[in-house]
């Protein structure tokens, strides 16, 4: 069961530590009291799941969340126990704080696991299971559907250990220490010098790990000339300054091009500092690990470090932060560990920062963070796009959409290069925001009338993107960039314009289990449609094949309601839109009369001229097999099947063997063929698709031509509508006319 | 990347802390990988290092705290992972030795299988060291590394020390007695290890070659090691999941398998559900459903759904790979011909009316729900070889026939032609021509293995629960399985009077139908009295299923009915309707 779909930062802690002439020091690190968990990885997905509750927040104790942490992954036999235990609701806080120690004999209460037998617990552990992976579900659905989670309120906010002591250790640890002396089981002086590598390892990925506990970072460390930035792209960027790129205003990601340079020259005299790193330490589950850092490193990690690295140069600021850190350490230092922190985190921008940063991970959210009065963004991307139906029991974000043929689908990594790939096809798609269009506005920090502002109240699921930038007067280019901001920044998703004509399906990937909890939802929005689930059923079960949406829309006035109850489902993945995707089918008919033809012609040539011409028809022939995977070499004809099917695998050997000797399979001489790239037809195959379309009418044709290159099942017929502006009507006489050559296949 | 999947080792190293020199690097293999070589260039020595060692050297023989413990790191594109060992005593030249064996993989590859080994690797080179100073003195210039001998009793300090050390090792007992003789008596001919270096040679080789290898150290002890893949925990599965072999499982079996596993192995067949492998193996269902777990771990055995002729299936977005995959046509093409049909070898007039042939569902079945016992006895012995048995009957009627294969663009236009609403059975009669030779169990499983088709399931939902205006906030508050206060009551144990107080708190009074019925109890006689009972569970069952949003796969394993009981129940308690997912 792949969990790599759903989010998991398993994060547990962020450290900063600096290198100065006279050592290496700690100036910082977050949570205050990290858990280090016996460098154990955290779970994998659902069986992380246990340690949350639904009273988290009101009564928790990171101590207890550790010792049922370790019940559940270490002790099955106790794991029913302290279900039952934190089933026990609002006592838990109380008696969980007296089970510090030996929490297996207070939580075992074995009256209630004595009764049932090792069965009932099992089913009692998965039902639990269960329950959690709904709770989780419903979280993650927050995450996706853009509304926000609280932090510390909603309950139960993160799966992942580390949250716990976010919440618990804000609340619980007041009458504790004052001083850190151990940071993940180790002295600290020891972690700086653990996360302090020589100079030959900065500037590059670090990565160093426990058992299975990784710290991974970007050490940045001084150049020889004093710079903190590669001094041949300082240079460059000097020049570079005075043409700033516009895009980058908008683009918080890599923060590294923009914005002006006064101050270029920092007051480097005053900086003993020479190396700064930013470590995260993590626990990703172990069969994740490589991906689980990656992901981090990636979109994190690097780029934080980065951003560090400019702000340094730029006015010295990780040194004066560093400083100032340790200032006000030196000043708290009578405080209780958690006063100092808070007190810390209100005065330093860059302690803040960290925080905001462990907060934000571990609860998977946009992170965003002021640096120098100017805001960023950073994220862990949500895979919520998929082209394919991911392979069974793969656990996935409720409101997943399906779409082979989103251009969105490959915004992975990187937001700019990939943008470039399916470009063309993205002006034809539409945009549904998941939010309220101005709670966006208002998140994003966009200016009440600025260009954005106004884009995105433009933004309808019936508008494409090129329609959008004719009506809004923004270049195209422009709403591209827009339209992608939006969606990588979970703000939106794309799909192709609503029409009453599109067929929708509901999607495989439907969280169909939340369908009477949604339905509240659906009826809040949509008081005078049918309840969700007899709407879904409407939709997935009103004839024998799928049919378009207006077949359900009662009347035209209807028409604008059911879209936008069409836009809702599409939004939280209830529906995908079925699309029909093009094939050439060469019937054996066409073969047959094309290769009497070609005879006939070979006939009268070697009338003509004397063998003149046999040896390019040869090579025609030979071409076939390339380009077309279902036509035979001419000479394996009307063999037994089990001879001629030589080419076939060990599973058809098997199955020969399994055949009683009496019927023979036999491969037909002329068989239909279905060509995969018309566009590239070698000579016989442009003869043949001549031959599909004789004596068809002129205006016919003409289409076909126009579509062939499409007809390889790669683009869908409802994009080319329009993409090539063709209607309806005329793409459905080609297809009643060609019926038997042009083959539709429907997915998503 | 070796022949099995595994990445291969780079280089592997050992290091120690020399009293005088540091870390340093004792052998490494490939020779030059580490530290440029110094003697005995062969044609495998590096020319230069792959990294600069001094500056991991911190990492590599690290501060005790980070000592017995699995440390890996990152330097240049390589991954070196490696347990640092640190011993404390008195006769050391510094009162300590550290030593660490690592192991050098590319960064990205993923090293999962070898961890563990690692460890184990650290851990025993540690006993060993304890025990007799194995590595320690294999070093040619050992003396280095302990403290000059005139401080200690000169010449018995090892032996006693062994022996000491021995009797405060009580864990290990007699072995480690033997392995101190052995030690003793090689002693005088040299060192145990002839030198590590041929001993991380062997491994190093070893692993990248067969991933396994057999090394004797002494008589104790020796290196073994087999890599496993570390494999993501198998999915949960249902009692309605249908298990397919991927492999010849018959060919793997070994008398020291699980006798349950040997139980159901002839059960599966892609056509039993685990639920009804268990009870014609006659095995425990749990242990069943375990057992299958761990086939789906090693990735011996995929799941299906059980093969009804009411599924729906669609084509997926994978579909064009039947047609730009060279292989999968024409595997399919093997996989899915049979020369009776599906319905072959039953007893059953081809061409019918199949759409319209109640017998169908039953008789293909591969259907059966559980509970269905008639059906089970029906076609218990033909569903495990179908084949075998139309060999026989077609074996008495000698004649020779020479069928077309079914083009590969036929088979692409049977897959295209499948579509979310309609069921087998419905596309079986408008294509049943197409279809004389395949038979449609394999051409559906095929489809779903490889991708390019999916099961459509079938949600029933009830009106009554959607359209009740203050569902949701009773839903919300009370169902949804995390009832915080109600303890869970098992619905067939306690007598049903009882149970519907209970669950009529639970769930609210949206079963007014069942209170209604509790009260017309009275008046009836006591068979009556049973079944209505009996109708009151399972509509209560249903309720609880409908209210999830289960679909009918497992709405009929849950309920034990076969599906159109439980159309007929649903039927009862209001309106109701499907969606197709």
């Amino acid at each position: 069961m792949s969990s790599l779909f759903l989010p998991n930062p398993c994060l547990l802690g962020i450290l900063l530590s600096v290198s100065t002439h006279d050592g290496n020091q700690l100036v910082f690190h977050y949570p205050p009291q990290p858990n280090e968990y016996g460098y154990r990885p955290t779970p994998l997905g659902n069986q992380v799941l246990n340690t949350e509750d639904d009273d988290y927040s009101s009564s928790s104790n990171d101590e207890i969340d550790d010792e049922l942490l370790d019940m559940n992954l270490y002790s099955i036999q106790n794991g029913d126990d302290d279900y039952s235990f934190s089933a026990g609701g609002s006592s838990r806080g109380s008696v969980g704080a007296e089970s510090n120690g030996s929490g297996v004999n207070v939580l075992g209460t074995s009256t209630n696991s004595g009764g049932k037998g090792l069965l009932g617990i099992l089913d009692e552990q998965d039902r639990k299971r269960k329950d959690k992976e709904h709770k989780r579900r419903n979280l993650m659905k927050n995450i996706i559907m853009g509304e926000q989670v609280g932090q510390a309120d909603t309950s139960g906010s993160n799966r992942s250990p580390s949250t716990s002591l976010v919440n618990g250790s804000v609340s619980d640890q007041e009458t504790a220490v004052c001083k850190v002396d151990k940071l993940f089981g180790f002295d600290v002086d020891f972690v700086s010098e653990l996360v302090t590598p020589p100079k030959q390892l900065c500037n590059s990925r670090f990565e160093v790990s426990v058992e299975d506990m990784a710290f991974l970072g970007l050490p940045i460390h001084v150049n020889e000339d004093g710079n903190w930035r590669v001094s041949s792209h300082a240079k460059s960027r000097r020049k570079k300054t005075s043409r700033r790129k516009k895009v980058s205003s908008s683009s918080e990601s890599s923060g590294e091009d923009d914005e002006s340079d006064h101050g270029e020259k920092p007051t480097k005299n005053d900086c003993q500092m020479y190396m700064f790193h930013l470590v995260f330490v993590m626990n990703p589950p172990v069969i994740e690990y490589n991906h689980r850092i990656d992901e981090m490193f990636h979109y994190i990690v690097s780029r934080m470090a980065l951003l560090l690295r400019y702000e340094q140069q730029k006015s010295n600021y990780v040194w004066n932060q560093s400083k100032l850190i340790l200032d006000l350490r030196e000043e708290f230092s009578s405080f209780p560990l958690n006063e100092q922190w808070k007190k810390i985190t209100e005065k330093s921008s860059l302690a803040r920062m960290m925080a905001q940063t462990f907060k934000a991970v571990s609860n998977s959210e946009i992170i965003n963070i002021e640096i120098n009065n100017k805001m960023r963004s950073f994220q862990i991307p949500i895979r919520t796009e998929f082209s394919s139906l991911p392979p069974r029991h793969t656990q996935l974000l409720p409101g997943s959409t399906l779409s082979s043929t989103s251009p969105f689908n490959s915004l992975g990594p990187d937001l700019h290069s990939s943008a470039q790939t399916n470009d063309d096809n993205m002006i034809h798609y539409a945009l549904i925001m998941l939010d309220d269009p101005e709670s966006v506005i208002r998140d994003i920090q966009a200016e009440r009338h600025s260009l954005i502002a106004n884009f995105i109240r433009m933004i309808k699921p019936s508008e494409s993107l090129s329609r959008l930038a004719t009506l809004s007067g923004l270049d195209i280019a422009e709403v591209k960039l827009f339209a992608n901001h939006l969606v990588y920044w979970r703000r939106a998703k794309a799909f192709l314009p609503l029409s009453p004509r599109n067929v929708y399906i509901v999607s495989p990937l439907a969280p169909l289990s939340d369908v009477y909890k949604d339905s509240n939802l659906f009826k809040q929005h949509f008081p005078n449609l049918p309840p969700l689930a007899n709407f879904l059923s409407l939709i997935s079960s009103s004839s024998s094949k799928p049919r378009p949406i207006n077949t359900i829309i009662p009347s035209k006035d209807h028409r604008d309601l059911y879209l936008d109850a069409v836009a809702w489902l599409l939004r939280h993945g209830y529906i995908t839109q079925l699309q029909t995707f093009l094939y050439l089918r060469i019937t054996k008919e066409v073969k047959i009369k094309v290769e009497e033809e070609l005879e006939m012609e070979r006939k009268n040539k070697k009338n003509k001229h004397e063998g003149d011409d046999s040896s390019s028809e040869d090579e025609d022939d030979s071409k076939v097999a390339s380009t077309d995977n279902t036509t035979k070499k001419r000479e394996q004809t009307s063999l037994p099947y089990s001879i001629s099917g030589s080419a076939g695998s060990d599973l058809n050997l098997e199955s020969q063997s399994k055949l009683p000797g009496t019927v023979y399979f036999e491969e037909e001489e002329e068989e239909d063929t279905i060509l995969l790239d018309p566009q590239s037809a070698t000579a016989q195959e442009r003869r043949w698709i001549a031959k599909c379309v004789e004596g068809q009418p002129l205006e016919v044709i003409n289409l076909f031509y126009k579509l062939l290159k499409y007809m390889n099942g790669k683009t869908s017929l409802e994009l080319l509508m329009v993409k090539e502006n063709i209607s309806r009507q005329d793409v459905r006489k080609l297809l009643v006319a060609l019926d038997k050559h042009v083959t539709t296949v429907r997915h998503w | 990347m070796s022949s099995d999947g595994f990445t291969s080792i780079i280089s592997m190293f050992y290091a120690v802390f020399h009293p005088t020199e540091g870390t340093k690097v004792v052998c490494q293999v490939p020779s030059g990988s580490i530290v440029p070589a110094d003697k005995s260039k062969d044609s495998s020595t590096l020319a230069a290092p792959l990294f600069d060692f001094d500056s991991i050297k911190n990492y590599v023989i690290p501060k005790p705290a980070l000592c017995n413990k699995l440390v890996t790191f990152k330097i240049s594109s390589y991954r070196v992972v490696g347990f640092p060992v640190n011993i404390y005593a008195s006769h050391y030249a510094r009162n300590s030795f550290s030593f660490n064996l690592c192991f050098v993989f590319k960064y990205e590859d993923d090293t999962t299988p070898y961890e563990g080994h690692v460890k184990r690797l650290g851990r025993m080179f540690r006993a060993l060291e304890e025990q007799s100073q194995m590595l320690s003195k294999a070093d040619k210039n050992h003396e280095d590394f302990f403290k000059p001998q005139k401080e200690l009793e000169p010449k018995t300090w090892s032996k006693t020390s062994n022996y000491i050390r021995i009797i405060q090792d009580e864990d290990v007992g007699d072995e480690v007695t033997f392995s101190n003789q052995n030690i003793k008596h090689s002693e005088s001919s040299g060192p145990i290890l002839a030198s590590i270096e041929s001993l991380v040679q062997q491994i190093y080789q070893d692993l990248n070659n067969y991933s396994e290898c057999l090394i004797p150290i002494d008589s104790a002890n020796s290196v073994d090691i087999k890599l496993f893949p570390i494999l993501p925990p198998p999915p949960e599965l249902n009692a309605y999941d249908v298990p397919i072999a991927t492999v010849k499982l018959e060919t793997m079996v070994d008398p020291l398998w699980d006798p349950t596993m040997v139980r159901i192995l002839p059960f599966i067949n892609g056509i039993n559900s685990i639920k009804r492998i268990s009870i014609l193996a006659d095995a425990d269902y749990e242990l069943t459903r375990q057992c299958i777990q761990h086939l789906i771990h090693f990735r011996s055995v995929a799941v299906l759904d059980v093969f009804q002729f009411s599924n729906c299936y669609a084509p997926t977005s994978q579909i064009c790979n039947f047609l730009r995959d060279p292989m999968m046509a024409s595997e399919c093409q093997g996989y899915v011909i049979s020369s009776t049909g599906t319905f072959g070898n039953l007893p059953l007039h081809r061409g019918q009316d199949l759409g319209s042939n109640p017998d169908i569902e039953n008789a293909s079945t591969h259907s059966s729900l559980l509970g269905n016992e008639r059906s089970q006895m029906h076609d218990g012995q033909q569903s495990f070889s179908p084949k075998t048995s139309s060999y026989q009957n077609h074996k008495s009627t000698q004649k020779t026939m020479f069928v077309p294969l079914p083009s590969k663009a036929t088979l692409f236009f049977l897959y295209r032609s499948m579509n979310q609403n309609l069921t087998l059975r419905q596309w079986h009669s408008e294509n049943s021509k197409l279809l004389t030779h395949i038979d449609i169990r394999r051409f559906v499983t095929f489809g779903v293995l490889r991708g390019i088709i999916y099961r459509v399931r079938t949600y029933p939902v009830s009106n009554k629960f959607s359209t009740s205006i203050d569902f949701g906030t009773v839903y919300t508050n009370y169902s949804d399985g995390a009832h915080p206060k109600k303890p869970n009551y098992n619905v067939s144990v306690l007598p049903v009077t009882k149970n519907i107080r209970k669950f009529s708190n639970d769930f609210d009074d949206d079963d007014k139908l069942i209170e209604a019925a509790e009260n017309n109890d009275k008046f009836l006689d006591l068979t009556g009295l049973k079944s209505e009972r009996l109708r009151k569970q399972q509509e209560m069952k249903l309720s609880r299923l409908l209210k999830k949003c289960r679909d009918f796969d497992m709405i009929c394993t849950e309920m034990s009915l076969p599906k159109k009981e439980v159309v007929e129940i649903l039927t009862k308690m209001g309106d109701w309707s499907v969606i197709n997912s």
